[in-house]
């Protein structure tokens, strides 16, 4: 499936904030970014999606906004990114269904990053 | 092969080509599924659309066609008509994946404004961007993921009885 370059991934986020901006986000803190994609889908990124959004609900978490992107290969998928005030952009990979649920018990609603799943974006070839 | 994963690779060619209003209608019959895509976004691709990598879209962008050439055994066309780009392919092999509303999830977190009718035997079921925020059901959020999936329930009554 598709690589992206960073400056692809780049303007992705930028084409995501500005969407962003056109929803009703007032108040609502935290972003969530899935990277979707064939070769997401393909890791199993469909039911990370609804893991974070099924957890999401069920936590009640209000402040946070749950939205999807393109592939993020080459790096380990599911990709998921958190955009949250105090900790600013925090990259997670090989995001399964229980990972997600992690993500939003312990960042999300915890405050505490989870560094064994962090990883640092690499540029497609 | 879930037919709403290739829903999902065409709605996002969709929205990577521009368009703002997509209406995708999917037909299952006979262990087979057609879907049309259509869309008001531009078509201005070199070559062969279905090949792997041709796009306009950048560097690595335009997989989402080719593998749905590969899933249709090349049963598939894109074409302009009315102004509109509509993109058809047919799926000997398909179904619709267990839990429809984890399939629709990510169709409908798009940034465009989807009109999705899906047919089943003669019973069909239609859900579009408008009503879901109409009813404060657009899934990126706390509370409306849960109307989403309600209101996804209560549809899938309409094709499944």
């Amino acid at each position: 499936m598709a690589k992206l370059s960073l400056s692809d991934l780049r303007e992705i986020r930028v084409r995501e904030e500005r969407n962003l901006k056109k929803r009703d986000i007032h108040g609502r803190s935290v972003h969530v970014v899935v990277a979707m994609g064939t070769s997401g889908i393909n890791a199993g990124a469909k039911l990370t999606l609804n893991a974070l959004a099924d957890e999401v609900e069920k936590k009640g978490l209000e402040n946070v906004i749950i939205t999807q992107t393109g592939s993020a290969a080459p790096n380990p998928e599911p990709v998921v990114e958190v955009y949250t005030p105090n900790e600013g952009l925090v990259v997670y990979g090989s995001v399964d269904k229980d990972t997600a649920v992690r993500i939003v018990d312990e960042h999300l609603a915890g405050g505490k990053v989870l560094e064994d799943k962090r990883i640092e974006l690499k540029e497609g070839e | 092969m879930d037919i709403l994963d290739l829903v999902r690779e065409a709605v996002e060619n969709s929205v990577e080509a521009g368009a703002s209003f997509i209406e995708v209608s999917v037909s299952m019959a006979d262990g087979g599924g057609s879907v049309a895509v259509s869309d008001d976004g531009v078509l201005s691709v070199d070559g062969d659309p279905f090949e792997r990598g041709c796009t306009t879209k950048g560097i690595g962008r335009g997989d989402g066609l080719s593998l749905i050439r590969e899933a249709s055994s090349g049963r598939c066309s894109l074409e302009r008509w009315n102004g509109r780009t509509v993109l058809r392919f047919h799926v000997d092999d398909a179904r619709l994946g267990e839990g429809l509303s984890s399939s629709l999830l990510p169709i409908f977190l798009f940034p465009a404004e989807i009109a999705l009718t899906i047919d089943m035997a003669g019973r069909s079921m239609t859900l579009r961007t408008g009503e879901l925020r109409d009813a404060d059901a657009f899934p990126d959020r706390a509370g409306a993921i849960g109307r989403f999936r309600e209101m996804v329930r209560q549809k899938e009554g309409e094709i499944y009885g």
